[in-house]
Protein backbone atom coordinates (compact mmCIF):
# COMPACT_ATOMS: atom_id res chain seq x y z
CA UNK A 1 0.00 0.00 0.00
CA UNK A 2 1.29 3.37 -1.04
CA UNK A 3 1.72 6.06 1.83
CA UNK A 4 -1.32 7.82 0.47
CA UNK A 5 -3.37 5.34 0.85
CA UNK A 6 -2.28 4.30 4.59
CA UNK A 7 -2.72 7.88 5.31
CA UNK A 8 -6.00 7.47 4.19
CA UNK A 9 -7.26 4.30 5.74
CA UNK A 10 -6.01 6.01 9.14
CA UNK A 11 -7.84 8.82 8.79
CA UNK A 12 -10.71 6.69 7.52
CA UNK A 13 -11.07 4.65 10.85
CA UNK A 14 -13.87 5.06 12.80
CA UNK A 15 -12.49 7.09 15.73
CA UNK A 16 -10.95 9.34 13.92
CA UNK A 17 -13.60 10.04 11.69
CA UNK A 18 -15.71 10.51 14.47
CA UNK A 19 -13.67 13.21 16.06
CA UNK A 20 -12.92 15.38 12.38
CA UNK A 21 -16.89 15.05 12.01
CA UNK A 22 -17.55 16.03 15.55
CA UNK A 23 -17.95 20.55 16.03
CA UNK A 24 -16.05 20.38 19.60
CA UNK A 25 -13.85 17.44 19.61
CA UNK A 26 -11.00 18.64 17.32
CA UNK A 27 -10.86 22.04 18.88
CA UNK A 28 -11.41 21.01 22.21
CA UNK A 29 -8.02 18.70 22.00
CA UNK A 30 -6.46 21.39 19.89
CA UNK A 31 -6.79 23.97 23.15
CA UNK A 32 -5.29 20.91 25.49
CA UNK A 33 -2.58 20.93 23.23
CA UNK A 34 -1.68 24.47 23.04
CA UNK A 35 -2.28 24.93 27.21
CA UNK A 36 0.15 21.98 27.34
CA UNK A 37 2.21 23.89 25.70
CA UNK A 38 2.20 26.41 28.76
CA UNK A 39 3.20 23.80 31.18
CA UNK A 40 5.74 21.81 29.18
CA UNK A 41 7.13 24.07 27.25
CA UNK A 42 7.68 26.04 30.44
CA UNK A 43 9.43 23.53 32.18
CA UNK A 44 11.96 22.49 29.13
CA UNK A 45 12.51 26.49 28.80
CA UNK A 46 12.90 27.29 32.48
CA UNK A 47 15.46 24.48 32.94
CA UNK A 48 17.52 25.60 29.52
CA UNK A 49 17.43 28.98 30.90
CA UNK A 50 19.19 27.31 34.29
CA UNK A 51 21.57 25.20 32.32
CA UNK A 52 22.85 28.54 30.24
CA UNK A 53 22.68 30.37 33.86
CA UNK A 54 21.01 32.80 32.62
CA UNK A 55 17.85 31.79 35.52
CA UNK A 56 16.73 30.70 39.08
CA UNK A 57 20.27 31.03 39.66
CA UNK A 58 19.86 30.83 43.76
CA UNK A 59 18.26 27.09 42.80
CA UNK A 60 20.51 24.15 42.09
CA UNK A 61 20.96 23.07 38.92
CA UNK A 62 20.13 19.52 39.86
CA UNK A 63 16.64 20.41 41.63
CA UNK A 64 15.65 22.55 38.66
CA UNK A 65 16.22 19.57 36.04
CA UNK A 66 15.36 16.82 38.30
CA UNK A 67 12.25 18.16 40.37
CA UNK A 68 10.66 19.32 37.84
CA UNK A 69 11.40 15.58 35.44
CA UNK A 70 7.96 14.36 36.45
CA UNK A 71 6.25 17.17 35.56
CA UNK A 72 7.63 17.00 31.82
CA UNK A 73 7.06 13.75 31.27
CA UNK A 74 3.13 14.06 32.15
CA UNK A 75 2.94 17.15 30.12
CA UNK A 76 4.97 15.22 27.22
CA UNK A 77 2.66 12.24 27.42
CA UNK A 78 -0.34 14.76 26.68
CA UNK A 79 1.43 16.41 23.98
CA UNK A 80 2.11 13.68 22.05
CA UNK A 81 -1.53 12.03 22.64
CA UNK A 82 -3.59 15.09 21.68
CA UNK A 83 -0.98 15.54 18.59
CA UNK A 84 -1.75 11.84 17.92
CA UNK A 85 -5.41 12.66 17.98
CA UNK A 86 -5.01 15.83 16.43
CA UNK A 87 -2.90 14.57 13.51
CA UNK A 88 -4.66 11.27 12.95
CA UNK A 89 -7.89 12.93 12.46
CA UNK A 90 -6.90 14.57 9.94
CA UNK A 91 -3.94 12.24 8.24
CA UNK A 92 -3.88 12.65 4.65
CA UNK A 93 -3.85 16.75 5.02
CA UNK A 94 -0.96 16.94 7.47
CA UNK A 95 1.04 13.92 5.83
CA UNK A 96 1.56 16.54 2.93
CA UNK A 97 2.46 19.17 4.99
CA UNK A 98 5.97 20.39 5.14
CA UNK A 99 5.70 22.16 8.24
CA UNK A 100 4.36 19.15 10.53
CA UNK A 101 7.31 16.74 7.85
CA UNK A 102 9.80 19.24 9.73
CA UNK A 103 7.89 19.26 13.40
CA UNK A 104 8.34 15.43 13.23
CA UNK A 105 11.56 16.15 12.04
CA UNK A 106 12.85 17.84 14.79
CA UNK A 107 11.14 15.95 17.52
CA UNK A 108 13.15 12.83 16.48
CA UNK A 109 16.12 15.14 16.83
CA UNK A 110 15.20 16.00 20.17
CA UNK A 111 14.89 12.29 20.87
CA UNK A 112 19.01 12.34 19.64
CA UNK A 113 19.52 15.00 21.32
CA UNK A 114 18.72 13.49 24.77
CA UNK A 115 20.76 10.81 23.71
CA UNK A 116 23.87 12.46 22.95
CA UNK A 117 24.02 14.91 26.35
CA UNK A 118 22.43 12.12 28.25
CA UNK A 119 26.03 10.98 29.90
CA UNK A 120 27.46 14.72 29.64
CA UNK A 121 24.34 16.45 31.27
CA UNK A 122 21.27 15.05 32.03
CA UNK A 123 22.40 11.65 33.84
CA UNK A 124 24.19 13.72 36.41
CA UNK A 125 22.99 17.37 36.60
CA UNK A 126 24.72 17.12 40.50
CA UNK A 127 27.61 18.18 39.12
CA UNK A 128 26.48 21.37 38.40
CA UNK A 129 25.73 22.58 41.80
CA UNK A 130 27.27 25.25 42.79
CA UNK A 131 28.73 26.31 39.56
CA UNK A 132 29.22 29.96 39.21
CA UNK A 133 30.21 29.55 35.41
CA UNK A 134 28.66 26.80 33.79
CA UNK A 135 30.91 24.62 31.32
CA UNK A 136 30.52 24.00 27.89
CA UNK A 137 28.71 20.70 27.47
CA UNK A 138 25.59 22.37 29.44
CA UNK A 139 25.38 25.48 27.27
CA UNK A 140 25.70 23.46 24.32
CA UNK A 141 23.11 21.42 25.62
CA UNK A 142 20.51 24.06 26.57
CA UNK A 143 21.32 26.27 22.93
CA UNK A 144 20.57 23.10 20.73
CA UNK A 145 17.40 21.84 23.14
CA UNK A 146 16.02 25.94 22.70
CA UNK A 147 16.73 25.94 18.77
CA UNK A 148 14.88 22.43 18.77
CA UNK A 149 11.59 23.04 21.03
CA UNK A 150 11.74 26.51 19.44
CA UNK A 151 11.63 25.03 16.14
CA UNK A 152 8.61 22.80 17.00
CA UNK A 153 6.55 25.17 18.03
CA UNK A 154 6.88 27.62 15.22
CA UNK A 155 6.55 24.42 13.09
CA UNK A 156 3.79 23.77 14.55
CA UNK A 157 2.19 26.95 14.53
CA UNK A 158 2.96 27.20 10.91
CA UNK A 159 0.61 24.10 10.02
CA UNK A 160 -2.10 25.97 10.03
CA UNK A 161 -0.65 28.50 7.46
CA UNK A 162 0.24 25.92 4.78
CA UNK A 163 -2.05 25.77 1.38
CA UNK A 164 -1.60 23.26 -0.76
CA UNK A 165 -1.05 24.15 -4.22
CA UNK A 166 -4.39 25.71 -6.06
CA UNK A 167 -4.09 22.96 -8.90
CA UNK A 168 -4.82 20.36 -5.95
CA UNK A 169 -7.93 21.27 -4.07
CA UNK A 170 -10.84 19.14 -4.77
CA UNK A 171 -12.95 21.01 -7.18
CA UNK A 172 -9.48 21.44 -9.52
CA UNK A 173 -9.06 17.85 -8.90
CA UNK A 174 -11.98 17.17 -9.97
CA UNK A 175 -11.54 18.65 -13.25
CA UNK A 176 -8.25 17.11 -13.92
CA UNK A 177 -7.44 14.31 -12.26
CA UNK A 178 -4.43 13.88 -13.82
CA UNK A 179 -3.25 16.74 -11.96
CA UNK A 180 -2.83 14.73 -8.44
CA UNK A 181 0.28 14.83 -6.78
CA UNK A 182 -0.89 12.85 -3.80
CA UNK A 183 1.22 9.29 -2.95
CA UNK A 184 -1.41 6.59 -4.40
CA UNK A 185 -3.59 8.57 -6.33
CA UNK A 186 -5.71 7.37 -8.40
CA UNK A 187 -5.38 8.98 -12.24
CA UNK B 1 -18.65 56.48 19.40
CA UNK B 2 -19.87 53.14 19.84
CA UNK B 3 -17.57 50.12 20.59
CA UNK B 4 -17.87 48.78 17.17
CA UNK B 5 -17.12 51.97 15.21
CA UNK B 6 -13.99 52.10 17.57
CA UNK B 7 -12.77 48.78 16.96
CA UNK B 8 -13.36 49.42 13.07
CA UNK B 9 -10.94 52.51 13.45
CA UNK B 10 -8.48 50.65 15.25
CA UNK B 11 -8.03 48.29 12.86
CA UNK B 12 -7.77 50.76 9.82
CA UNK B 13 -4.86 52.40 11.53
CA UNK B 14 -1.91 52.52 8.93
CA UNK B 15 -0.11 50.14 11.76
CA UNK B 16 -2.81 47.25 12.12
CA UNK B 17 -3.24 47.65 8.63
CA UNK B 18 0.03 47.17 7.68
CA UNK B 19 0.34 44.00 10.01
CA UNK B 20 -2.78 42.23 8.77
CA UNK B 21 -1.62 42.59 5.45
CA UNK B 22 2.08 41.16 5.49
CA UNK B 23 2.91 38.21 4.72
CA UNK B 24 5.29 37.81 7.59
CA UNK B 25 4.82 40.14 10.18
CA UNK B 26 1.50 38.52 11.77
CA UNK B 27 2.96 35.18 12.10
CA UNK B 28 6.47 36.78 13.35
CA UNK B 29 3.86 38.41 16.28
CA UNK B 30 1.45 35.68 16.84
CA UNK B 31 4.40 33.32 17.10
CA UNK B 32 6.09 35.65 19.77
CA UNK B 33 2.76 35.85 21.57
CA UNK B 34 3.20 31.74 21.36
CA UNK B 35 6.76 31.77 22.64
CA UNK B 36 6.12 33.52 25.33
CA UNK B 37 3.26 32.17 27.07
CA UNK B 38 6.07 29.44 28.25
CA UNK B 39 8.30 32.06 29.17
CA UNK B 40 5.06 33.95 31.48
CA UNK B 41 3.53 30.61 32.41
CA UNK B 42 6.86 28.05 33.29
CA UNK B 43 8.09 30.12 35.64
CA UNK B 44 4.35 30.23 37.53
CA UNK B 45 4.52 26.99 37.16
CA UNK B 46 7.46 26.24 38.90
CA UNK B 47 6.50 28.57 41.59
CA UNK B 48 3.24 26.79 41.86
CA UNK B 49 5.00 23.75 42.07
CA UNK B 50 7.25 25.70 45.03
CA UNK B 51 4.06 26.43 46.76
CA UNK B 52 2.84 23.33 46.93
CA UNK B 53 5.47 21.43 48.32
CA UNK B 54 6.30 19.39 45.54
CA UNK B 55 9.29 20.67 44.40
CA UNK B 56 12.23 23.11 45.17
CA UNK B 57 11.32 21.81 49.24
CA UNK B 58 15.18 23.47 49.80
CA UNK B 59 14.49 26.48 51.23
CA UNK B 60 12.11 29.05 51.71
CA UNK B 61 9.88 30.05 49.18
CA UNK B 62 10.85 33.81 49.16
CA UNK B 63 13.74 32.49 47.16
CA UNK B 64 12.11 31.84 44.32
CA UNK B 65 10.63 34.92 44.23
CA UNK B 66 13.05 37.55 42.54
CA UNK B 67 13.15 34.78 39.75
CA UNK B 68 9.30 34.48 39.49
CA UNK B 69 8.51 38.17 39.36
CA UNK B 70 11.25 38.75 36.64
CA UNK B 71 10.42 36.33 34.72
CA UNK B 72 6.66 36.43 34.77
CA UNK B 73 6.86 40.33 34.27
CA UNK B 74 8.91 39.73 31.24
CA UNK B 75 6.86 37.11 29.81
CA UNK B 76 3.34 39.10 30.94
CA UNK B 77 4.99 42.14 28.74
CA UNK B 78 5.75 40.56 25.79
CA UNK B 79 2.62 38.46 25.99
CA UNK B 80 0.79 41.89 26.62
CA UNK B 81 2.15 43.60 23.59
CA UNK B 82 2.01 41.10 20.81
CA UNK B 83 -1.48 40.48 22.20
CA UNK B 84 -2.35 43.66 21.56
Amino acid sequence: MSPGQISQAIQDTQFFTAMRESALVYPIVLSSHLATIAIFGGLILMSDLRLLGLALTNIPVSDVLLRTRPWKRVGFAIMVTCGILLAGSKFVSYYDNPYFQIKMTLLALVGVHAMVFRRSVYGNPAQFDGMKVMPKAAKAAACISLALWLGILSMGRWIAYYEPPKEQSPVALAANPSNDVRRGAIP
Amino acid sequence: MSPISWCQWLQNTRLATAIAESSWLFPLIEGSHILALPLSVGMIVIFDLRLLGFAFRGGPASKLLNEFLRWSKIGFAVMFTTGT
